[in-house]
């Protein structure tokens, strides 16, 4: 059936990854942050800071995550938008890390991005047909005519009629033009696309119409997604596994069943417990941890756990040294020296 | 909740808002009627372009210049229209008896003055008998009742010192700064994170509260309107199609719209197999099809022709503070939804 997405089983569990596609280790983006007219470097803000985790093929792996957590520089790290200040990222077995030229075209043709805004992500002036011709064009894949077969195919395959295919981008809706953006990112027929933030910009019952066509797609053409959100609920409805991002760093990752149903980091269950109800009868009944202040400066984090301002559960060890993102009882890795437990949620 | 036969604190007629284009009027509101209880919640939900926001937007004379626009109908403050209402005494209505708040927080700041003296400003120019110091104590209670810690000290602060929620709690200080009998929020968290969002809709559930501000809560998010409102209008393409309670409205929807859009928001709590999605998009009032503005979506249509000779009036349902604006609303509760 193609409704439904695969079992965690056909799907990889996270205790028995298949050979990964993608696989990053320690990865670190840092920003110099400048000051005076000679523009000295005076900080870094470390935007991703020792990030590691691995794709399977067709698999889901979503990057949530607030303002400000690192969660979209490590997107455009990914396909190499932005050169990595440390670390490694291999594509099938290949360090891809500093590659350049012809090498890094190649890459790109296995990992293509979508952005949130289809408004500005695709060029206003050229039609639907041309938007996705382009790519196949810069590559020199086809004659005309196997191009034009090619394009015809992609657009129908996301639900753009053909008689609609010569009207120019700009004249779409933006879930039209989103499901345009698609299509173009498909046409080098990539195995990992990269989606930052795809329907965030979207209506809620278009967002429902993208969201099913990416599972589709995803079924249909064993495509891999790394999915960069801040929506919890729409991550549920798309991940297999989720890695939540707080300050560069990831706090808490596993298959998004475990995360959800047993959140065992205090920002992911404070992070959940604020999602609004979607029921009024649920009103005061939900157990809300309400955080308090804000996201401290990326610049100048806290040190230890960078969390720990604004955590009710730390201690002076919090300060001292960085929690590893390891495996603390919950069933998957959580960094947190102080992880909620299932026992205490019992007790509660 | 107020009773029915209290006389409304707002109480919108029949508001219609356009502009003429060389091809006919084109009518972004198409006749919306509503009303506000004293001290209510009123959700008013929609998608973009829906009319949401600029049918609030005609009601308190903020359209933006530009096109002619052109506004009928009533919208009755207290008793008095505001449609009717003009320059000075238009001024003296908002940011008193009714105020309003925005989605962007640190674009609606002035960033040359202190938070101290935009929040002062709001007192002063409505309450002009008050001196420095009285209008300061009022800022510093302000402040406090929206949860800005160390208010002694942020009152000296300028916007950019203030992060996006910190920002919006200094919007809705100034906007309660006159006890106003009315607020009006158009996506007042939107561009929060949810944790901030939370913090936001704490702030104005407690301020309502010690107010007893009635609030018409603008949105797409139907979780936001499931957390605060009391009562909610659905609107869809320049007109309302369903107003009922809360409860009434989420747990037995009566117009097939508002079932899609429910079904349509993902869920946190499991994964659906497949999300219900509504096909095709929303009108544009230049191309809005004739009878019910909905049949070409609607999976209750089945090329039945009420739904395309007749506009389908806002009516009572089977409950009778429960209304919808739906030829065969009947079938809503007995037909499945197609995935």
């Amino acid at each position: 059936m193609s409704r439904t997405l695969p079992t965690a089983a056909e799907a990889g569990d996270a205790a028995q990854p298949r050979e990964a596609l993608l696989d990053v280790q320690d990865l670190e983006k840092h920003y110099p942050v400048t000051a005076g007219v000679l523009r000295r470097v005076v900080g870094h803000v470390r935007a991703v800071d020792g990030v590691s985790f691995s794709l399977a093929p067709a698999e889901t792996l979503a990057l949530v995550g607030e303002s400000g957590c690192g969660k979209s520089t490590l997107g455009r790290t990914l396909i190499r938008l932005l050169d990595p200040t440390a670390g490694r990222i291999t594509f099938r077995g290949m360090d891809v890390t500093h590659i350049g030229g012809r090498e890094l075209q190649r890459y790109r043709r296995r990992i293509q991005m979508v952005f949130q805004d289809p408004y500005s992500s695709l060029n206003p002036r050229l039609s639907a047909r041309q938007s996705v011709a382009e790519p196949l064009r810069i590559h020199h894949l086809y004659d005309r005519a196997t191009e034009r077969r090619r394009t015809d195919e992609l657009l129908e395959r996301v639900g753009i009629p053909l008689q609609d295919a010569d009207r120019l981008s700009g004249q779409f809706s933006g879930g039209q033009r989103q499901r345009i953006a698609i299509a173009r990112a498909l046409a080098l027929e990539p195995d990992v696309l990269v989606l930052d933030e795809p329907v965030a910009a979207l209506d809620v019952s278009t967002q429902a119409q993208i969201i099913n066509l990416l599972r589709d797609l995803q079924h249909d053409l064993g495509l891999a997604y790394v999915f960069i959100s801040h929506d919890l609920a729409v991550v549920r409805q798309v991940a297999h596994r989720v890695a939540v991002m707080y300050l560069g760093k990831i706090v808490e990752t596993g298959r998004a069943q475990d995360v959800y149903d047993r959140p065992s980091h205090p920002y992911v269950k404070a992070l959940l417990s604020a999602v609004p109800i979607s029921d009024p009868a649920l009103r005061g009944r939900r157990q809300r941890i309400i955080l308090r202040g804000d996201v401290p400066n990326p610049a100048d984090p806290p040190s230890g756990c960078r969390f720990r301002t604004r955590c009710w559960k730390a201690q002076d060890v919090c300060a001292e040294d960085i929690p590893a993102l390891v495996e603390r009882g919950s069933g998957h890795p959580v960094a947190c020296y102080f992880p909620e437990s299932v026992l205490e949620d019992r007790l509660a | 909740m107020a009773a029915a036969t209290e006389t409304p604190t707002l109480a919108v007629r029949d508001l219609h808002v356009g502009f003429p284009t060389r091809r006919g009027l084109f009518a972004a509101v198409d006749g919306v009627s509503f009303d506000v209880r004293p001290g209510e919640t009123l959700g008013v939900v929609g998608e973009s372009g829906s009319g949401k926001s600029l049918s609030m937007l005609a009601v308190l004379g903020l359209l933006p210049p530009g096109p002619a626009w052109i506004t009928s109908g009533q919208a009755l403050l207290n008793g008095r229209d505001l449609l009717r209402m003009q320059g000075e005494d238009l001024r003296r209505v908002r940011g008193g008896q009714v105020a309003m708040i925005f989605q962007n927080p640190t674009s609606s700041l002035n960033p040359v003055f202190s938070i101290g003296d935009q929040v002062g400003e709001a007192i002063r120019v409505h309450q002009t008998g008050l001196n420095r110091a009285a209008v300061r104590e009022r800022v510093l209670r302000l402040l406090e009742l929206v949860g800005i810690p160390e208010p002694r000290r942020r009152i000296e602060q300028y916007p950019h010192e203030f992060s996006g929620g910190m920002a919006q709690r200094v919007m809705i200080a100034m906007a309660l700064a006159n006890s106003p009998s009315l607020l009006i929020a158009d996506e007042p968290t939107t561009a929060l994170d949810v944790t901030i969002q939370a913090q936001i809709l704490e702030v104005l559930r407690n301020a309502l509260q010690e107010l007893r501000t009635s609030l018409v809560l603008i949105t797409h998010n139907l979780s936001l309107v499931a957390e605060l409102a009391d009562r909610v209008v659905v609107m869809y393409a320049g007109s309302v199609v369903e107003t009922a309670t809360v409860s009434e409205l989420f747990h037995h929807p009566r117009h097939p719209y508002t079932v899609g859009l429910m079904r349509s928001v993902p869920s946190l709590e499991q994964q659906t197999e497949r999300l219900v999605q509504i096909p095709g998009q929303q009108p544009s009032p230049a191309s809005r099809p004739s009878g019910c503005p909905f049949h070409p979506r609607c999976y209750l249509f089945q090329q039945r022709q009420p739904c395309v000779e007749q506009t389908p009036p806002l009516d009572a349902t089977d409950q009778p503070a429960h209304l919808a604006a739906c030829h065969f609303w009947p079938e809503v509760e007995t037909t499945a939804v197609p995935a």
